[in-house]
């Protein structure tokens, strides 16, 4: 235990490189080995029963008091405390009710003056501290935090802590009208002077509390609304890819209850063969707009094939002369003669060459086969010779 | 009737199937929307006279239309796309909505180091794969953008911004119901 501040200096000097590194790492566990391979153990206990280090199971950190002092002098006290302001308050009450009741010793009475005078002082930089602090965390929460529990927590907390600093304002203002009394008779100019200056302060303050408050609600609303719409979100996605979206939710009613876009009833569709996906995904028409200036628009010049012949559009009547094989398979079934002397002899409309009529002795001779009777007599007909047809029935008959 | 003289590009925009957005990045377009904004009154009777409903909504126009049959199929399918891609984006960042900035670069980078991300991005309907994921991540933004709901903010850094028209869809989905028998379980 070290009981003057001389002792108390000189031993946070001497070992000032690990309080510094012990103040840099408060937020984390310091394991003991580590302070006592940079300090030794003897030095390590020496400052554990002076009370500026404290241990927990195997960590060392800096005291509660030292490290609070560190935080509150270098402002780097990242937590809202608002009980300080509150402790304040007491002290301004008990101070002016001391300054009230010594009447004789004028020694006293501005010892505590000079106190209450602190305390005016005081009030109004912690309640800034602490609001901007406040406005800090807000801020900082509400734009980085990212699952969204978390920012509904911390923001709750926030405007928790902003309720309490709100109320602590209006007890002071309390305080200073009730102790009005006290500010009327004090002879010092200065501690008016504070008094009337803390006043405007809070005054000041209490608009930046407002403004904070309403900002912090919007952002709790904001937020939990969010939340809401995303496990909304990740619900119908659940459900759709389950199928059941359309069963199980009031989408299909939906779908003609509200109002509709334009662009969602009349879909940009392309009605070609080029018509793929691709195309109405990647603003087709945009880009179509964006190429139209880059390429020229000239006419592309198509070869053409020469005129067609007026001729060929005339109509030409052509007849083309064809032997009816079967009618003329009846007339040799009826004739008395052999095929090739029948067809040979026959009168057809057009002349016939000796070539066409063996083409159609031969036609004849294949198509109906089984109706002629095909004897081993073979006939000539100048360098030709062919067979001796004549059909079955005659020769049965005869 | 008194109009304003913007009311032939307002009605030029709108009759395309785009919304006007309070917060797009085209000035001229925001001006137009505050012109809108100011006349709503006279805009919504003449555009009714022509046969178009002007919808005002929380910082946008759109001109709403009746659906026929085939055309509740192509919205249920919109809608069930947006489904896909809201939920996406939501996974990307919480703050996702009306006002929320950025870019390709960005998403890619997200999916690029969440295996989750990826797995959605993949499965999303009617993107093709391709080459690179950046392109991949460009068309899930082509698609908002085409819908209206998303516009091009710096086409160098590719950054874009959700338009006051999101809500649209926010609100949509929202307006989704779980019918009683199944929330009890869900």
């Amino acid at each position: 235990m070290i009981a003057d501040i001389n002792r108390l200096l000189s031993v946070l000097y001497s070992d000032r490189k690990l309080f510094e590194s012990l103040f840099e790492k408060r937020n984390r566990l310091v394991g003991m080995h580590e302070v006592s391979s940079s300090i030794g153990e003897d030095k390590l206990e020496y400052l554990l029963n002076a009370e500026v280090l404290s241990q927990t199971d195997d960590s060392i950190e800096l005291d509660e008091r030292v490290l609070s002092f560190f935080e509150e002098f270098l402002e780097t006290n990242e937590d809202v405390e608002i009980g300080d302001v509150d402790e304040l308050l007491i002290n301004l009450k008990y101070n002016i009710e001391l300054y009230q009741n010594e009447k004789d010793n004028e020694h006293s009475r501005e010892r505590y003056l000079g106190k209450i005078k602190r305390i005016l002082k005081k009030i109004p930089n912690m309640i800034l501290k602490n609001l901007s602090l406040l406005q800090l965390h807000i801020g900082l929460t509400y734009k980085t935090q990212s699952s969204h529990k978390n920012k509904v927590l911390e923001l709750e907390h926030y405007k928790l802590k902003l309720d309490k600093l709100m109320n602590i304002e209006l007890k002071v203002q309390k305080a200073l009208v009730h102790e009005e009394s006290f500010f009327n008779i004090v002879s010092s100019h200065e501690t008016i002077l504070l008094s009337l200056r803390l006043k405007v302060r809070l005054r000041e303050l209490r608009v930046s509390l407002i403004e904070l408050q309403k900002q912090v609600i919007e952002y709790i609303n904001k937020t939990l609304h969010k939340q809401h719409f995303f496990e909304h979100i990740i619900k119908l996605k659940e459900m759709k890819s389950a199928l059941e979206i359309k069963e199980k939710t009031n989408l299909l009613e939906l779908l003609d209850m509200q109002t509709t876009p334009l662009f969602m009833s009349k879909p940009l569709r392309l009605s070609t063969f080029l018509d793929t996906e691709e195309i109405y995904e990647f603003g087709f028409g945009e880009m179509v707009q964006k190429l139209r200036h880059i390429i020229p628009t000239q006419k592309v010049s198509v070869s053409k094939a020469e005129e067609l012949d007026e001729s060929f559009f005339e109509e030409e009547e052509k007849a083309q002369y064809m032997i009816n094989t079967d009618a003329l398979h009846t007339e040799f079934l009826r004739s008395k003669n052999d095929l090739f002397s029948f067809i040979d002899e026959k009168k057809f409309d057009v002349e016939q060459n000796l070539e066409e009529k063996i083409t159609l002795y031969c036609q004849l001779a294949l198509m109906y086969e089984n109706e002629y009777e095909f004897s081993e007599k073979r006939m000539k007909i100048q360098e030709y010779e062919y067979l001796y047809i004549t059909p079955k029935d005659r020769n049965e008959s005869a | 009737m008194n109009l304003p003289k913007q009311s032939k590009e307002i009605f030029e925009i709108l009759s395309r199937g785009n919304f006007l957005c309070e917060n797009s990045p085209v000035r001229s377009e925001r001006d137009l929307h505050q012109a809108c904004e100011r006349e709503f009154g006279a805009h919504y009777d003449f555009f009714e006279h022509l046969g178009f409903y002007l919808i005002r909504e929380d910082g946008y126009f759109y001109f709403a239309k009746e659906l026929s049959a085939s055309q509740t199929e192509d919205k249920l399918h919109m809608i069930l796309e947006y489904i896909d891609l809201v939920e996406l984006m939501l996974q990307f960042s919480a703050t996702f909505g009306v006002g929320f900035r950025t870019t390709v670069r960005e998403l890619a980078d997200a999916v690029g180091s969440n295996v989750v991300l990826k797995d959605r991005l993949d499965r999303l309907k009617n993107i093709a794969k391709p080459q690179t994921l950046h392109a991949q991540c460009a068309k899930v933004f082509e698609k908002f953008k085409k819908g209206g709901f998303m516009a091009l903010e710096d086409e160098h850094e590719e950054r874009y911004i959700v338009l006051s028209s999101y809500h649209y869809i926010e609100t949509f989905l929202n307006a989704i119901q779980v019918s009683a028998s199944e929330g009890e379980s869900v």
